[in-house]
């Protein structure tokens, strides 16, 4: 049996080398089918770290995950702005660890800022209209003490006024720190559900277009990340018609931004969230030109068939389009700690709108690895 | 009792049929071909073609290209020679009638005024009409190819002209009328003359708004009428962006008139090479789209298949707008008819067999009856 192990038998050498070679080959043509695999989670609190670092390590890496979209927002020790950072913020040698940790695996990480939009949570208000009150798109409108939804004043999130003069000085500090201590070629901008935008009552924003004033401030930060050769990633809700395309008023527009899809720069990363229907809204962004990927979330049977969609779909593509098409970012709204507990048993998932985005997770990773690249690459007309 | 149960199962036995029909025209709206009209001598085997292939294919649509192969009264002038009669349409609508067939008659407006050397007869009748009179269409050009120094595919009329509807519209309504049809398809496919620099009307307009302009004309034209309007989905689309090229696509800054024209029109979305996913881009416009593919059987297959497959996953608001499918067959319909029963050989000249493409079309489509 020794034979088997036997050094000198160049058959062994051979077939060491055939099988390192078929190892790289499929490794190639599954970053060419799906060059983004990825996975979005919030960022740590820092006594979390090391099991974060873990589940990089011991889960992530294996399932050839290598896109880390880390949802930092006020959760760095900003130095440029400390008035923005949260009590339990990461410091940048925690960041360092998770860097390193991403390095190793080759996973690229993304960390995310939420700009615009997302700039209060329920009754709390965030820190950049806490420290900056006068950045406030809507001042007229109070936090409430509880919150529900749906609400008169149809507050779900606050949003910064995109036209105030100075907003932009200190959003930009904050996005060029975390972008340079995650050493990030991309940002995340988020950019979803902005329901305040262009407000009635705003002295600068008062009757403008709202695609305007929503391609506007995207161009914006895509223009200051470009001078560094950042690339820009933003959830792709607001350029789709949510009436229209029956999509609804979260996952799409009820509030005519989505003409913004023709006024924006062709080089923003669009991450198209559709969570309880595989929409096809992937062919709309690739074939307007842009790179897109398919984020889901919670029902494993919609996330296998937006898996289906995505790697058809480039399959069938034109050369101009293929390219467009970059793969699936799996998106996890719990705090990562949970999201680990409840990936090993140790809590259980209980998603009060039903399914259950570990499972969705799992099911994801084990197709993507199920996966025959070369099916998918080659197209001849028969 | 024992007739009782007979005649319990003779109802389900025969209202089995009908939940498949049912069932297909709710997955499958539309299961059309597009088929040239064939010559006065001709209408007899069209008509049996109709009768013993089309219906029990169970196809519910027939887009019938008639131009100016029919003999016009409003417009005698602009009658082609060997036109149909009105009696000739008439054997064709009443064999469509009984076999639950849709017509829908195709004049091609604004494009497709002249094929190769051959004027058509609206430009040679109102050779004022064209909207580019300077392209020699004699002489220079006798030994017409494509690519050609004046960038000729077909001519165009000028969709700026005050007098063109007035004619065109006639001939529209006279065809519409005399195929009892409920819906108008005018082709504008490959409009590539279009805001044509020395056209005095057209000079430096945008040529979205230009071809959104007639497209909305027409169908304001007919939908007094509730007649509605089918076109080419091509200009529709922007042909470098998507990669899909100037002919299945628009490279003449046509592409933006999708937000400028009414959504009722229905989207005839050909692409005969790749199964391109473009019935996403329209239905989510809010257009209904029927995916028409051509020679190949391998690709109409998967066509079919995507169709279905965004129907099934689609928002209640977009569902309908995944209307179906229409074969394409690009050859006369004689032709059509003698490959099909084999009497003769498909010779695309691009490779792939329309007549196949149509078979394995039409068996697929009856399989998801089952």
């Amino acid at each position: 049996m020794n034979n088997l192990i036997d050094m000198k038998n160049p058959f062994f050498i051979l077939s060491i080398t055939l099988f390192i070679n078929q190892n790289v080959l499929a490794q190639e043509n599954l970053d060419k089918v799906l060059p983004v695999r990825g996975i979005c989670m919030s960022a740590p609190d820092p006594d979390g770290l090391d099991q974060f670092i873990d589940f990089i390590n011991d889960e992530l890496v294996p399932r050839k995950a290598n896109t880390l979209v880390i949802r930092i927002g006020n959760k760095y020790q900003y130095k440029s702005h400390p008035e923005l950072a949260s009590e339990n913020a990461l410091s940048k040698s925690d960041v360092k660890k998770i860097v390193k940790a991403c390095e190793k695996g080759n996973i690229r990480i993304i960390p995310q800022i939420n700009l615009l939009g997302h700039q209060s949570s329920r009754n709390r208000l965030g820190n950049l209209l806490k420290a900056y009150p006068q950045f406030d798109e809507t001042p007229h409108i109070n936090m409430p003490e509880e919150y529900v939804w749906p609400n008169p004043d149809n507050l779900y999130c606050k949003s910064y006024c995109p036209l105030h003069p100075e907003v932009h000085k200190v959003v930009f500090d904050v996005v060029d720190e975390i972008v340079k201590a995650f050493k990030a070629d991309a940002f995340h901008a988020g950019m979803d559900e902005v329901f305040y935008l262009g407000d009635d009552k705003c002295p600068r924003c008062q009757g403008r277009d709202k695609a305007e004033l929503f391609a506007g401030e995207v161009s914006k930060i895509r223009n200051h990340l470009a001078q560094n050769n950042i690339e820009l990633w933003i959830w792709g809700d607001r350029l789709l018609d949510g009436r229209t395309t029956g999509i609804g008023l979260w996952e799409a527009s009820y509030n005519n931004t989505y003409r913004a899809i023709d006024m924006i720069p062709k080089d923003v990363v669009i991450n198209d969230w559709h969570y309880e229907r595989p929409d096809p809204t992937a062919v709309y962004f690739a074939l307007k030109g842009f790179k897109v990927i398919t984020c889901p979330w919670r029902f494993p049977d919609v996330t296998k068939t937006q898996l289906d969609i995505m790697v058809n779909l480039k399959k069938y593509a034109t050369p101009a389009v293929k390219d467009n098409y970059q793969g699936m970012l799996h998106t996890i709204w719990t705090g990562s700690e949970n999201f680990i507990n409840q990936f090993y048993g140790r809590e259980e998932v209980n998603s009060s709108r039903g399914g259950n985005w570990v499972e969705a997770f799992k099911t994801l990773f084990d197709e993507i690895n199920k996966l025959d690249p070369d099916q998918y690459l080659e197209y001849e007309i028969k | 009792m024992k007739n009782l149960i007979t005649s319990i199962f003779i109802a389900l036995f025969a209202s089995f049929p009908l939940l498949g029909q049912e069932k297909l025209d709710e997955i499958l709206p539309i299961r059309g071909i597009c088929l040239s009209s064939p010559n006065p001598d001709g209408v007899d085997k069209f008509v049996n073609f109709i009768k013993d292939e089309l219906v029990p294919l169970k196809v519910n649509t027939l887009v019938i290209l008639i131009d100016y192969g029919y003999q016009f009264k409003s417009h005698p002038e602009l009658t082609d020679e060997n036109a149909l009669s009105t009696e000739d349409v008439k054997k064709i609508v009443q064999v469509c009638r009984e076999g639950g067939i849709r017509i829908i008659p195709q004049i091609n407006l604004l494009g497709h005024q002249s094929w190769f050397q051959s004027i058509g007869q609206l430009l040679k009748a109102y050779p004022e009409f064209n909207e580019t009179p300077h392209v020699p269409m004699e002489g220079g050009s006798t030994d017409l190819k494509w690519p050609n120094e004046w960038g000729l595919y077909c001519l165009s009329y000028c969709p700026l002209h005050p007098e063109v509807h007035d004619v065109v519209f006639d001939a529209v309504d006279e065809i519409v009328e005399v195929f009892e049809a409920n819906a108008f398809h005018a082709g504008m496919d490959e409009v590539f003359y279009l805001g044509d620099d020395k056209c005095p009307r057209c000079q430096g307009r945008d040529k979205a708004e230009l071809f959104a302009g007639e497209v909305t004309k027409i169908r304001n034209h007919l939908a007094q009428k509730n007649v509605e309007l089918w076109i080419w989905g091509d200009r529709l689309l922007d042909g470098r962006t998507t990669g899909i090229g100037f002919w299945e696509a628009s490279y003449n800054n046509t592409h933006r008139a999708i937000d400028m024209i009414p959504k009722d029109v229905v989207i005839n979305d050909w692409h005969y090479e790749r199964p391109d996913p473009t019935a996403a881009y329209f239905a989510l416009k809010g257009f209904k789209v029927i995916t028409c593919p051509w020679r190949f059987p391998e690709i109409t297959k998967t066509q079919l298949h995507m169709m279905v497959n965004l129907k099934k996953d689609a928002t209640p608001a977009v569902k309908d707008n995944y209307h179906g499918m229409l074969h394409t067959t690009w050859t006369s319909a004689d032709n059509f008819i003698e490959e099909y029963y084999g009497r003769k050989e498909v010779n695309t000249g691009r490779g792939g067999n329309y007549v196949e493409a149509f078979k394995v079309l039409f068996e697929e489509i009856n399989k998801l009856n089952e």
